[in-house]
């Protein structure tokens, strides 16, 4: 556990000195609060019963376009160091000849990815906090809707996780992970393409457009949960897997 | 468990193969507490295969690796604790300080308790004189610098075994001789094994030395047992005649000899020495040159240098890996 700590703390230095947080979390924020500002000012042209549920649903489901994208853009870039840069700079070796094991090894720069990526979304908590006065605001919805944020987040960060490690280069960790993701995003349009049968119903299985939309209205389907959580550890198991097999290369 | 405590490193049939070719095979060895050793090897020999190997960053395809009181296989933490490890070609991360990098390595070790981190951070720093400048980040300061921090890094919670490879790779003269006085002074109670290219640092800080060859062990011996075996080998013949002559003559009866050095002493005079083997006998040598006219005013034996022993030990024909060739169980440390 101590190790899987010393990790966790080192990963998250490294990923906050440098200016690729920063960077990332400023065109983020930018990204978010322009998506935000559309949305209210969208809001106060409906009539008062399209208006009901207020912008937050719209905003944290978003038709989970941007939502899409930003998973698609963010969690790669996140994710793409965790172990490429290690194995390319000679680092790792020191790292497995460490009395850590290749699971605090893995759940350790995971753990960073992923708090990284929550304190990304933190500070839009605020636009809900902002509306309180002027709009209704059902704190639940908000809470669901975050839920679904993070599984999406966790899974995309997981599989980010496991391509870095597949890699010894940062940018093709980048591109094996987009390109994993818009593999998923495809399969979930499934959905809209498909009018009945196996194809859509896997397709509205592992839609984050439908998960997204779902939770952002307080809908909470556990298939959902259940897919996403699969999905995180599946993608940390085989990252633990491949780790391990750098001890027993041959 | 084992029952000897003074062992502190025991390689047993050590073997690791990459794409089916045998990079180490059947490495064994023991190293005990208080030995410097020298683990020598042209490139490609298998010394960085075998410091993986006894780091625990790399499994053996057979073989065991006891660190201490504990088989690295079985119990991995235990043994990785014990273990101060500086491996070769490094680029510690540039984003950190190296305060922060020992910090981390701290940490990292297993063996600094939390509230004495600090202290042995500053201490390794002052250990390898890195002191100034350690608040600057690692990616702006020099090779030199960054060997010395994965050398304090090493040094952390005061290991008992060193494992140090290539260590005074891009240090400047003063500080090799200072590293050499710290080995010296670190190999009083732990044990350390050392690679280098640089056969004059193994002979100012090893008792002892492990050359690899192809991967396999050909000689485990004091340095000085090793010095002593190729000296009783290592000839010099004195010629007078037609030097070009006499020069043709040794070079071709000698195209296979190892550690073959020329001197003209004077206008008709040669004095050659090479390592002599069974199949380039001294006496064969003097027959030829008598033969051809020449007159032998001088030949026996001269003493070896390390480089010489190593060359030697290069050119030796391989053994059979049950059986290396040079392994002297009843070694004499050098005073």
């Amino acid at each position: 556990m101590r190790g899987l700590i010393v990790i966790l703390q080192k990963e998250l230095r490294s990923l906050w000195v440098t200016p690729l947080a920063w960077v990332l979390l400023t065109l983020f924020l930018l990204l978010q609060g322009v998506t935000f500002y559309t949305i209210v000012v969208h809001f106060t042209t409906l009539p008062p019963d399209e208006a009901a549920l207020g912008p937050l649903p719209a905003y944290l489901g978003q038709d989970s376009l941007l939502l899409t994208l930003m998973l698609l853009l963010l969690c790669p870039a996140l994710s793409m160091r965790s172990f490429a840069e290690e194995r390319k700079s000679g680092a790792m070796e020191i790292l497995l000849a460490s009395p850590i094991g290749a699971a605090g090894l893995v759940l350790g720069k995971y753990l960073a990815t992923l708090l990284t990526y929550v304190v990304f979304w933190l500070p839009t908590l605020l636009y809900a906090w902002a509306l309180r006065g002027s709009a209704p605001v059902d704190f639940r919805t908000v809470a669901t809707g975050y839920l679904g944020i993070l599984l999406a987040g966790a899974s995309s960060l997981a599989i980010g996780t496991l391509m870095s490690a597949l890699s010894k280069s940062q940018v093709l960790a980048l591109m094996l992970t987009i390109s994993a993701e818009f593999g998923l995003f495809l399969l979930g349009l499934g959905e809209n393409v498909f009018d009945s049968g196996p194809l859509r119903e896997l397709g509205s299985y592992v839609s984050l457009s439908t998960m997204q939309n779902e939770l952002s209205r307080g809908l909470i389907d556990s298939r959902r949960i259940v897919f996403h959580l699969s999905l995180t550890l599946w993608a940390l198991f085989v990252t633990q897997l491949v780790v391990e097999s750098w001890r027993h290369e041959s | 468990m084992t029952q000897d405590g003074e062992t502190l490193i025991r390689a047993s049939g050590l073997s690791k193969r990459f794409s089916g070719q045998f990079a180490v095979k059947d490495v064994s060895f023991t190293i005990l507490r208080g030995e410097s050793v020298g683990l020598l090897g042209e490139n490609g020999a298998g010394k960085t295969t075998t410091f993986r190997l006894l780091s625990g960053s790399l499994a053996p395809s057979s073989g065991v690796v006891q660190i201490g009181a504990y088989q690295l296989a079985q119990a991995p933490a235990e043994a990785k604790t014990q273990i101060g490890y500086m491996p070769e070609a490094q680029n510690p991360y540039p984003e950190l300080s190296a305060r922060e990098y020992l910090r981390f390595r701290a940490e990292l070790s297993g063996r600094v308790p939390a509230r004495r981190v600090q202290a042995e951070v500053e201490r390794a720093l002052r250990l390898t004189d890195i002191v100034a400048g350690a608040s600057r980040l690692l990616g702006t300061r020099s090779k030199g610098y960054r060997q010395r921090v994965l050398l304090s890094a090493a040094l952390l919670g005061d290991p008992s075994v060193l494992l140090l490879d290539e260590p005074t790779s891009g240090l400047d003269p003063t500080q090799v001789l200072e590293f050499r006085e710290l080995i010296r002074t670190l190999a009083e109670d732990r044990t350390i094994l050392l690679s280098t290219h640089v056969l004059s640092e193994v002979e100012a800080t090893c008792t002892r030395a492990l050359v690899l060859r192809h991967g396999a062990l050909v000689a485990d011996d004091s340095l000085q047992n090793l010095k002593r075996r190729v000296s009783e080998r290592k000839v010099q013949i004195r010629a007078q005649g037609d030097l070009n002559v006499l020069q043709t003559l040794c070079t071709a009866y000698l195209a296979q000899a190892a550690g073959l050095e020329f001197e003209r002493e004077s206008d008709d005079t040669l004095s050659l020495r090479y390592i002599e083997t069974d199949a380039l006998p001294l006496s064969a040598l003097v027959n030829e040159l008598c033969a051809a006219g020449f007159a032998v005013l001088e030949c026996g034996t001269v003493r070896a240098k390390l480089d010489e022993v190593f060359l030697s030990l290069m050119q030796e024909q391989p053994s059979s890996p049950q059986q290396p060739a040079a392994v002297n169980d009843e070694r004499t440390a050098e005073p």
